[in-house]
C-alpha cells in the first residue's frame, strides 16, 4: 500500500488477457486489424516493461505479495513476486516477444489470440502460490498448447496432439490426485502457508508430493514418458512449437524448483524424491541425443535435445546443492534462448525451401550469415563449449557433484556430453561440409522480423555467462520471505 | 616523487596492455581477413602484420620475464572460475615460437593455397588466425579454466582446417579428430574440477600443490593424473591416442605444419607439462610413481611410432609418425625429471618445432611443384630442387640428433638428464629412437640425391614464398644448433622454466 | 468392518480413477477415450468432494442453529474443475471431428495401418 507497486504484479497477466482477447475478437477477419495489432505490440512491449521495473525495483526491496480480491492466504489466491520470479517472467516476455517478432504475421488470427493466453497461463503459473490456481493455469496452458500445436496442413498433427492431449490429462490429473492428499493432511494449499504446515514424515504428504512429481516428470517429458513430446513436436509448426519448446516445459521445472526449494526446504525426505526424479534425468541426458542423431526432420531432433537437456536442469535440482541449483536455473535461460533460435532457424528452412529436412540446413550459410552463426552459437552452447553458458552449466554440475560425491552424474554429464556431439556435429557438418553433392536452392532474402529475433537471441545468448554473478544473489531469494 | 615500487606497478599496468594487445593480435588479424575477403593481397598479408606485431611485443616482455618476475592479467570472473593470464617463462617461450612459427606459416601458406589453387582461401586463413589465438591463449593461461578454453576453441578451430578439402576421407579425418578431442575435453573438465575440489585453486604456481597433501590423496591424485594424461594425451598423441594425428594430415600442407607439428600437438604437451610442473610438482609425481606410468607410455610410443613410421612411404604419414615419436620425447623426458632432462623437454618443443615446420614445409613444397607424396617417387627430385631438398636433409639431420643442428642440443640434454644411475634404463630408448629415426629419414635423402632421375619430368623450384620461409626455418634449424639463445633466447627460458619447477 | 465401510467410498473413487486412466491409455477408439477421460475427472471431483465432508454437518450457507458446515473450498475448487474438464472435453471432441475429418475412421489402429 505504501508504493502500491505490487499493483503491477497482475498486470503482466492482464495484458497478455487483453492482448488475446483483442486477437479472439477479430479472428473472423481475413484481412488484417491495424488496431488489435497495435494493442498486441502494446500489450507484449508493456508486460515486458513492467517485469524489467519489477525486476529493478526487487533489487534493493523486499519481495512483494498480492491478495486477489483482498482475501489473505489459506483463503484467496496470492502471488509472490521475488527477484527469481520476475526474472523468469522477464525471461518469457522476452521470449514472447522475440517469438511473436518473428511470427506475427503469419499467424493466423486465433493462433495470435491462443499465443496470448498461452503467455498469461506461464505468467501464472510463475507467480501463483496457490496449488489449485497452479492447476487452473496449467490447463489454460495445455488447452493452449492443444491448440497452438495442432496444423490444419499437417493432419498427424491432430492425433499427436490427441495423444498429448491424453498424457497431459493424466499428468494433470496425477497432480491433482497428488493434491488432494497434501489439503486433506494440512488443510491449505497455499505455498507459503504450506512452509509450516507440510511434514514429510507422513505418508499422505509423500504420497501426495511424490504423486506431483510424477505428474511433472510427464509434463517436463523425462525420459520414460518422453513420447508424446516427439510427436508432437514433430508434427507440428515450428514458429509456434519454437516458444513452446523454449518455455513450457522449463516453466514445470521451475514449479519443481518452488515446491522443493521454496516449500520444502532442503529436507532429506524431499531430496530424496528429487532424486528419484535425477535417475530418470540421467537415462534422457545420455540416451535422448542418440536418438536426435538419427532423426532426419530438424524438428524431432530438437525435440530430443530438449529432452537431454531438461535432464540437466533435473539433475542439478536433484542435487540439492546451491550449485546444482544455479546451474538448473542458468540451463533454464539457457535452453530457452538456444531451442528458441534452433526452432527458428527450423521454421525459416521450412518457409524458405519447404521442409524440415536436415539436409537443408546446407542452404543456411549461403542463405544468410547471422542465422548461420546464431544456429552454430546454440549448437556449440548444446554441447558445452567453454566461453558458451552451456558450458558452465556443466561445469557446475560436475562441481557440484564432486563435492557431492554423485560419481555417476559426473560420468552421465560427460556421456552426454559426448553423445550430444553426435547430433550436433552432423548438424554443422551440413551446414559447411555438405560431402554429397548438394543442389543449392534458391532463397529470398529474409525480412528484419526474421533477423531481429535471431540477433536478439544470439546477443542473449551470449549475456547469459554474466548472469552466473547473479546466481549468487538469487539462492537466498528462492526461499519464501513472507 | 615517484618511488620504485609506483615506477614498479605503472610498468606492470603498461605490460599488462601490452599483453592483452599480443593475445588479441590474431583476433584483430581474424576480422581483418573478414573485412578484406574480397582483397587477396591484404587479406594475405593480414596475419603477417599480426605475427610480427606479435612477436615484438612479446620481445618487450623478455627482459621482465628474465629477471623472474611474471605479467599478470585479469580477465572476467565468475562464481568461482575466472580467466586469468600469467605470463612466464614457459608460457613466454611457447608464446614466441608460435607468434615465429606463426610469420612463416601465413608466408608459407600464401604460396601454397595459391599454387595448389585452393579453394576458401577465406576461411582458411580465417579459422588459422582463430587457433594462432587459441594456442597464445593456452600459453599464456594463468590457470586450468583458462588453459581449457583455449583448448577447446582450439580443437574447434582446427576441425574446419582439418576438413577443408571436403573430400570423404578428409569429413571422416575431421570427424575423428573432433570426436577424439572434444571426448578428451571432457575428461580434462571433470579431472580440473576434481583437482579444484581437492586444492581450490587450479593457477599454475611452480612446483605445483600437491606435495604436501600427496599421501592423503593419493587415490584421488592418481586417478586425476590419469584424467589429465588421457585428455592431454589425445592432442599430444600418446600411444594408444594417436590414431587421429595421422589421418588428419590430408588436410592442407601449412595446417599440418603449423597445427599439427606445432601448435595443435604441442598446446597438449604444453597443457602435461602445465600440470606436471605447476599443478602436481615433480616430486609429487615421483612419489606417485606417476613418472613410471607416463615414462613407460611414453617410451612405448617413441618407439612404436618410429617403428610404424619406417613402414610408411607417404612422405606426411612417415612425419606424422616422426611427430608421433618426438612429442613422447618431451613427455618422457618430463617423467624423468632431472634438471638436465626436463631442461631438454622443455628446449625440444622448440627444436622440435623447428625441425618439424622445416620438414613439413619441404614435404608440402615437393607435393606442389611435383605432385609426388610417396617417398619412393623421389628418386633424383634433388637436382631438379636443390634448395628444398637441401632443406628437407637439414631438417632430417637435426631430428636425427646431429651435431651442430638444434635437434642436437635437446636430445644431449634429454640423454645427458637420463644418465643418473636410477634413470639408467631410458637412455636405451633415445638410442633405439635416434637409429629408426635414421633408418626412416635416410631413404628419403639417398634416392633424392643418389638416384638417377628418370627421363622425361622437369621441375622447378616455387615461388619465393614458398622458398623463402623453408630457407629461414632452415637456418633457425643451424644457428639455433650453434647459438640456442639467437634472437629468441629460447635456451634461456627453458632454463628459467626448468629452475623453477625442478626441485 | 465399521472403518471398511466409512472408507468404501474411497476404494469406488480410486476404482473409478484407474478405470479412466486405463481406457484412456489403452483403449482403441478414440470416443472411448473421450469418455474414459471423464470418467476419471469424475472420480478426481468426487476425492475432493469427500474430502470435506464432515459427519452431521450442512452446507456451508448461513443457517440459524447449525454447529458444523462442510469445508466449502474444495467445492469452490471443484467447480472450477469442472469447468476445466468441460473446456478439455470440448478439445478433445473437436479433436476427434478433425480426425474424422481427416482419417474416416475413429480406431487408432485403423488409423496408424492408415499412415503406413
Amino acid at each position: 500500500m505504501k508504493h502500491g507497486i505490487e499493483q503491477l504484479v497482475p498486470l503482466a497477466i492482464l495484458l497478455s488477457f487483453i492482448g488475446g482477447m483483442a486477437n479472439a475478437l477479430v479472428f473472423h477477419r481475413t484481412k488484417k486489424s491495424v488496431g488489435v495489432q497495435f494493442i498486441s505490440w502494446v500489450c507484449l512491449l508493456l508486460s515486458l516493461t513492467v517485469n524489467i521495473s519489477m525486476w529493478r525495483y526487487l533489487g534493493h526491496h523486499k519481495p512483494l505479495e498480492y491478495f486477489f480480491g483482498g482475501w489473505p492466504a489459506p483463503w484467496g489466491i496470492t502471488f509472490y513476486v521475488d527477484r527469481f520470479a520476475v526474472a523468469f517472467c522477464t525471461l518469457v516476455s522476452t521470449l514472447s516477444l522475440l517469438s511473436w517478432t518473428y511470427s506475427f504475421h503469419k499467424q493466423p488470427a486465433l493462433h495470435r489470440s491462443l499465443f496470448f493466453i498461452l503467455q498469461m497461463s506461464l505468467y501464472g503459473m510463475i507467480l501463483t502460490q496457490d496449488f489449485f490456481n497452479f492447476y487452473v493455469f496449467l490447463e489454460v496452458c495445455s488447452i493452449c498448447l492443444y491448440g497452438l500445436l495442432s496444423d490444419p496442413n499437417e493432419p498427424r498433427s491432430y492425433l499427436s496432439v490427441f495423444r498429448y492431449l491424453a498424457v497431459n490429462t493424466v499428468a494433470a490429473s496425477l497432480y491433482l490426485i497428488g493434491l488432494a492428499f497434501v489439503y486433506s493432511q494440512c488443510g491449505s494449499l497455499n505455498m507459503s502457508d504450506l512452509v509450516s504446515l507440510i511434514d514429510l514424515e507422513d505418508l499422505p504428504n509423500k504420497i501426495g508430493i511424490g504423486l506431483m512429481v510424477v505428474g511433472f516428470s510427464i509434463k517436463t517429458a523425462l525420459f520414460p514418458l518422453h513420447f508424446w513430446l516427439i510427436d508432437t513436436y514433430g508434427n507440428s509448426k515450428a514458429q509456434n512449437t519454437g516458444f513452446i519448446a523454449s518455455i513450457v516445459t522449463k516453466v514445470f521445472c521451475i514449479f519443481l524448483l518452488r515446491i522443493f526449494y521454496s516449500m520444502l526446504g532442503h529436507g532429506e525426505e524431499a531430496l530424496k524424491l528429487l532424486s528419484y526424479l535425477g535417475i530418470l534425468a540421467w537415462v534422457s541426458i545420455a540416451l535422448a541425443p542418440l536418438l536426435a542423431s538419427k532423426q532426419k526432420d530438424l524438428r524431432k531432433i530438437l525435440a530430443y535435445s530438449s529432452i537431454s537437456q531438461i535432464g540437466y536442469i533435473i539433475v542439478g535440482l536433484a542435487e540439492g546443492s546451491s550449485l546444482g541449483l544455479y546451474a538448473a536455473i542458468l540451463q533454464i535461460f539457457h535452453h530457452a534462448v538456444v531451442k528458441l533460435t534452433l526452432f527458428f532457424v527450423a521454421d525459416e528452412m521450412n518457409s524458405q525451401w519447404g521442409s524440415y529436412d536436415v539436409l537443408h540446413m546446407a542452404n543456411l550459410p549461403k542463405h544468410s550469415k547471422l542465422i548461420t552463426l546464431a544456429c552454430c552459437m546454440a549448437l556449440l552452447s548444446l554441447i558445452g563449449i567453454p566461453p558458451l553458458p552451456g558450458f558452465f552449466v556443466k561445469w557446475m554440475l560436475i562441481q557440484s557433484a564432486m563435492t557431492q560425491g554423485h560419481w555417476v552424474v559426473i560420468a552421465i554429464i560427460a556421456i552426454g556430453a559426448m553423445t550430444s556431439l553426435l547430433y550436433t556435429l552432423r548438424m554443422i557438418e551440413i551446414m559447411f561440409f555438405p560431402h554429397t553433392p548438394w543442389t543449392e536452392s534458391s532463397s529470398s532474402k529474409p525480412h528484419w522480423n526474421v533477423y531481429a529475433p535471431i540477433a536478439v537471441a544470439l546477443v542473449l545468448l551470449m549475456l547469459q555467462v554474466g548472469l552466473l554473478n547473479q546466481l549468487l544473489s538469487w539462492s537466498q531469494l528462492t526461499r519464501y520471505q513472507p | 616523487m615517484v618511488t620504485t615500487d609506483e615506477v614498479s606497478a605503472v610498468n606492470t599496468l603498461e605490460k599488462q596492455h601490452l599483453l592483452w594487445l599480443a593475445l588479441s593480435c590474431p583476433l584483430w588479424s581474424s576480422l581483418g581477413i573478414l573485412v578484406f575477403q574480397k582483397r587477396a593481397n591484404v587479406r594475405d598479408a593480414l596475419p603477417m602484420i599480426a605475427a610480427l606485431v606479435q612477436l615484438i611485443l612479446f620481445f618487450q616482455m623478455f627482459p621482465m620475464i628474465n629477471e623472474g618476475s611474471v605479467i599478470q592479467a585479469q580477465g572476467p570472473s565468475w562464481l568461482n572460475g575466472s580467466i586469468e593470464f600469467t605470463l612466464d617463462s614457459f608460457g613466454l617461450l611457447f608464446a614466441t615460437l608460435a607468434s615465429f612459427l606463426w610469420l612463416l606459416t601465413s608466408l608459407y601458406s600464401v604460396g601454397y593455397m595459391r599454387g595448389g589453387q585452393y579453394k576458401h582461401q577465406t576461411r582458411f586463413a580465417f579459422f588459422f588466425s582463430i587457433c594462432i589465438f587459441s594456442t597464445l591463449m593456452v600459453a599464456l593461461s594463468g590457470n586450468m579454466l583458462t588453459l581449457f578454453v583455449g583448448y577447446e576453441i582450439l580443437t574447434l578451430s582446427t576441425y574446419p582446417l582439418v576438413m577443408h578439402q571436403q573430400s570423404e576421407a578428409a569429413t571422416r579425418a575431421g570427424r575423428q579428430y573432433l570426436l577424439y578431442t572434444l571426448g578428451a575435453g571432457q575428461l580434462i573438465l571433470i579431472a580440473m574440477i576434481a583437482f579444484y575440489h581437492l586444492f581450490h585453486t587450479t593457477s599454475f604456481h611452480p612446483g605445483g600443490y600437491a606435495f604436501s597433501m600427496y599421501s592423503e590423496h593419493s587415490v584421488a591424485l592418481v586417478v586425476i593424473f590419469g584424467l589429465f594424461m588421457i585428455g592431454f594425451g589425445v592432442k599430444a598423441a600418446l600411444f594408444p591416442l594417436h590414431s587421429w594425428l595421422p589421418s588428419a594430415m590430408i588436410a592442407p600442407t601449412p595446417v599440418s605444419a603449423l597445427l599439427h607439428a606445432v601448435a595443435v600437438v604441442k598446446s597438449g604437451v604444453f597443457a602435461l607439462c602445465r600440470v606436471i610442473g605447476f599443478l602436481y610438482g615433480i616430486e609429487t609425481m615421483k612419489a606417485l610413481h606417476l613418472d613410471l606410468v607416463l615414462g613407460f607410455l611414453a617410451a612405448f610410443t617413441i618407439l612404436f611410432a618410429s617403428t610404424r613410421a619406417l613402414g610408411e612411404t607417404q612422405m606426411k604419414k612417415i612425419l606424422a609418425y616422426s611427430t608421433i615419436s618426438q612429442l613422447s620425447y618431451i613427455l618422457l623426458g618430463m617423467a624423468i625429471g632431472t634438471t638436465a632432462a626436463v631442461l631438454g623437454a622443455i628446449f625440444h618443443m622448440v627444436a622440435h618445432a623447428f625441425m618439424k615446420i622445416t620438414l613439413f614445409f619441404g614435404a608440402g613444397s615437393i607435393q606442389i611443384q611435383t605432385g609426388k607424396t610417396d617417398i619412393e617417387q623421389m628418386e633424383g627430385l634433388g637436382k631438379n630442387l636443390p634448395i628444398t631438398f637441401v632443406c628437407f636433409s637439414v631438417g632430417c639431420l637435426s631430428m636425427i640428433g646431429i651435431p651442430l643442428f638444434v635437434g642436437f642440443v635437446s636430445k644431449w640434454q634429454l640423454i645427458t638428464g637420463s644418465l643418473r644411475p636410477v634413470h639408467g634404463g631410458w637412455v636405451w630408448v633415445w638410442i633405439a629412437s635416434t637409429l629408426l629415426n635414421i633408418a626412416y629419414f635416410f631413404p628419403i635423402i639417398y634416392k633424392a640425391f643418389f638416384h638417377a632421375r628418370p627421363s622425361g619430368d622437369f621441375f622447378k623450384e616455387g615461388s619465393w614464398s614458398l622458398w623463402l620461409p623453408i630457407g629461414i626455418s632452415t637456418l633457425m634449424v643451424i644457428v639455433l644448433g650453434i647459438q640456442p639463445d639467437f634472437l629468441f633466447s629460447f635456451y634461456q627460458l627453458a632454463l628459467l622454466t626448468t629452475g623453477a619447477i625442478v626441485p | 468392518m465399521n472403518m471398511l465401510l466409512h472408507q468404501l467410498h474411497y476404494g469406488i473413487i480410486f476404482a473409478l480413477i484407474l478405470l479412466g486412466m486405463y481406457g484412456l491409455l489403452l483403449k482403441k477408439h478414440f470416443l472411448k477415450k473421450i469418455i474414459a477421460m471423464n470418467i476419471r475427472q469424475v472420480g478426481v471431483i468426487f476425492l475432493f468432494i469427500s474430502l470435506a465432508y464432515r459427519k452431521n454437518a450442512l452446507a456451508p450457507i448461513e443457517t440459524p442453529g447449525a454447529q458444523f458446515y462442510v469445508n466449502p473450498l474444495p467445492h469452490a475448487l471443484m467447480l472450477t474443475a469442472i469447468v476445466v474438464s468441460l473446456a478439455t472435453t470440448g478439445v478433445a471432441l473437436a479433436l476427434m471431428l478433425k480426425i474424422h475429418e481427416n482419417y474416416g475412421s475413429l480406431d487408432e489402429e485403423e488409423i496408424l495401418e492408415q499412415q503406413r
